[in-house]
């Protein structure tokens, strides 16, 4: 089932230089119960699409230029903040990267997670307690009823990301979007965290919207993968398509510039360049300046995303002529 | 191989405070404890483990910059863990550091050419200075009108060469990687690492080579260090650790790594091997060995006597009483 449709999302920022667009003309869906990696580097506009579907980039300076953002059938754009309020926690909920500072220190733990119940749910003070501690078992604190009254600083950092997924899915919502969820922690703890998002998509059935800019949290987790350049979706496709067949050169170099724990390589192989500012985007396609495959075509004009077959898409001019390569 | 540094039973210890007002007492927290370890000549030794268990300082303390409290530090056979003054200014020129965060490490007050030439002025060594500037700044990849500009007008991953020429212009035979590439994006990771690689071979370069990303360590190192709540675990030449890792801890860290194609995931997740709960406060380690307590192997003996190094194959060592 259709849970999420996003079409022609278009997000821009007020600045003192003028207005700069974050991302631009972004498709996607998610349906029920499925993963979607989102994929790219900073400034990508991974985390501006996350937050202009949650509602929470403050307007102005952000302005949704154009496009729609469909939620179980209804339109969260032309929400009222009250009745989007009321999207986030049961509908839509979202953690962070940084467990550190997303995190109220001069609260407990226990009163963070049950004053989110306590905005939803007309509950008495004993039923969101227990709701509370349960849920603090499901993301697997050991000793929940005793460490609710534990503050954030008396945690570690994965166990504090543990919180904020309590915190998150307390409403039981039905998409998670979880941003770089893993991005500041140890590979031991991440594995934890990983396994456990899937165990709790199995068990409340919700979609989950994963970004990072790490192809193995992609491969290790996702059914679908989205890739984003430079506010732009260059890339899109199942998972196994897209780690078998990747089409467009930026995710190539992507897959390439890794070292893996198999692959035996003397040298990587390095994409030239950085990420362009969003103020000085070349024209044409984005990535042209940094790609290896270029010409002069490349600059002429915005490539089109285009269909490649069984739900694969990507933006390229030369895909035809790159997959004999 | 001859040995370029040889740490021998070298501990770091902080008195931390603790108790509250009335019950205050001092206890000491063991960033390092008792390490014993060498780096040969031209090799780079990778040194992994999870955030808190000592990797840092002990980079730290094999360039002295930082004082060890106890155990012997020898560069190219010479101990200098009791030099001073002049004679520890030379040897630090033969040492140097790059640190992790690019953004944190380079002064933003000052330009890239008097970042890069700092280290040559301390030392006195002020003969074609800016010739010299150019010629380090043209190694790691800068353009020379780099020189007047200020660490701000760079990206992460321009900034992290600027860290690499400041390090290089003393020509150091030995250099600490504090985890150079963990703060950059992925696609640029690659060109730093591609770059320390190639400075390697010119310069003729030993590392120290410090992260926590096992896929950069593997592709980097000669051999691979793998440390746990300030004590070095495991160490073995870099192919027979991800191949066949005789410690439990350096088994589950691999096992933690995300698979490189979505066809490897492992279907039932309980069965995967990897590393549950967190690593314990290094105020109060584990008896014996340190690892117990998230060890899915442990028994009796492990909870009582501390393990030793043994030489399970050549140059593998293993601390673990039931490694194989």
């Amino acid at each position: 089932m259709r849970l999420l449709e996003v079409r022609g999302l278009t997000t821009a920022f007020q600045t003192g230089r003028g207005e700069i667009t974050a991302v631009e003309d972004i498709d996607f869906h998610l349906d029920q119960g499925e993963v979607l990696g989102i994929v790219g580097e900073s400034g990508s506009g991974k985390s501006v699409t996350a937050l202009t579907i949650m509602g929470l980039l403050p307007r102005p300076p952000a302005r949704i230029v154009a496009g729609s953002i469909r939620f179980d059938g209804q339109e969260l754009t032309t929400l009222s903040d009250r009745a989007m309020q009321r999207i986030r926690g049961p509908g839509i909920a979202m953690v962070f990267q940084e467990p550190m500072t997303s995190l109220n220190p001069v609260f407990t733990i226990g009163d963070q997670i049950m004053e989110t119940i306590k905005a939803h749910e007309q509950l008495s003070g004993r039923a969101v307690f227990n709701r509370a501690v349960e849920m603090l078992e499901k993301v697997g604190i050991p000793s929940a009823a005793r460490r609710m009254t534990d503050y954030p600083h008396q945690l570690s950092g994965g166990q504090r990301q543990r919180v904020m997924l309590a915190i998150a899915l307390v409403c039981r919502p039905r998409i998670l979007i979880a941003d770089e969820p893993t991005t500041a922690l140890d590979v031991t703890v991440q594995a934890q965290i990983l396994d456990l998002l899937l165990d709790l998509r199995d068990e409340f059935g919700m979609a989950i919207m994963l970004i990072t800019h790490n192809m193995g949290v992609i491969a290790e987790t996702a059914d679908r993968v989205m890739v984003m350049y430079a506010g732009r979706v260059v890339e899109e496709a199942p998972v196994a398509g897209l780690f078998d067949d990747p089409r467009h050169p930026y995710t190539r170099g992507l897959l390439e510039c890794v070292p893996s724990l198999i692959a035996e390589r003397t040298r990587l192989i390095a994409i030239p360049g950085t990420l362009p500012e969003p103020a000085r985007r070349p024209p044409g396609c984005r990535f042209a300046p940094r790609c290896r495959y270029a010409i002069p075509a490349c600059a002429g004009a915005l490539p089109p995303l285009t269909d490649q077959g069984q739900g694969h898409t990507a933006a390229c001019i030369r895909i035809a002529e790159l997959a004999t390569t | 191989m001859t040995p370029l540094i040889e740490a021998i039973g070298v501990s770091k210890h902080y008195p931390v405070e603790t108790g509250g007002f009335l019950r205050r007492s001092t206890v000491p927290l063991r960033a390092v404890d008792s390490v014993s370890l060498n780096v040969n000549e031209g090799e780079t030794l990778g040194l992994v483990g999870e955030s808190g268990c000592g990797k840092s300082t002990l980079g730290r303390l094999l360039i002295r910059l930082l004082p060890a409290t106890d155990g012997t530090i020898r560069f190219g056979g010479k101990d200098i863990g009791g030099l001073q003054g002049k004679a520890l200014r030379d040897v630090r020129r033969s040492m140097q550091i790059v640190f992790q965060d690019p953004y944190g490490a380079l002064n933003p007050r000052m330009t890239v050419a008097d970042i890069v030439a700092e280290p040559l002025v301390i030392h006195g060594d002020t003969a074609n200075l800016s010739a010299r500037v150019a010629d380090v700044l043209s190694h790691v990849g800068l353009p020379s009108r780099a020189r007047e500009r200020f660490p701000h007008e760079f990206s992460g991953g321009q900034r992290q060469r600027i860290g690499i020429a400041r390090a290089l212009i003393l020509r150091p035979k030995f250099v600490v990687c504090d985890e150079p590439v963990s703060a950059l994006d992925v696609s640029v990771q690659a060109q730093i690492v591609n770059l320390l690689q190639d400075l390697q071979g010119e310069f003729g370069l030993t590392y120290l080579f410090i992260a926590h990303d096992l896929g950069v360590v593997k592709h980097i190192s000669t051999r691979v260090a793998v440390m746990y709540l300030g004590k070095i675990v495991e160490v073995a030449p870099k192919t027979a650790l991800y191949a066949a890792p005789k410690h439990p801890y350096t088994t589950g860290l691999i096992a933690s790594v995300p698979v490189t194609h979505p066809s490897q995931r492992i279907k039932n997740r309980a069965e995967r091997r990897r590393v549950a709960g967190d690593i314990p406060s290094a105020l109060d380690p584990p008896s014996g060995c340190r690892f117990h307590t998230r060890c899915p192997l442990a028994q009796a003996p492990c909870r009582e006597t501390e393990p030793k190094p043994r030489e399970l194959a050549p140059g593998h060592l293993v601390s673990c009483h039931f490694a194989e």
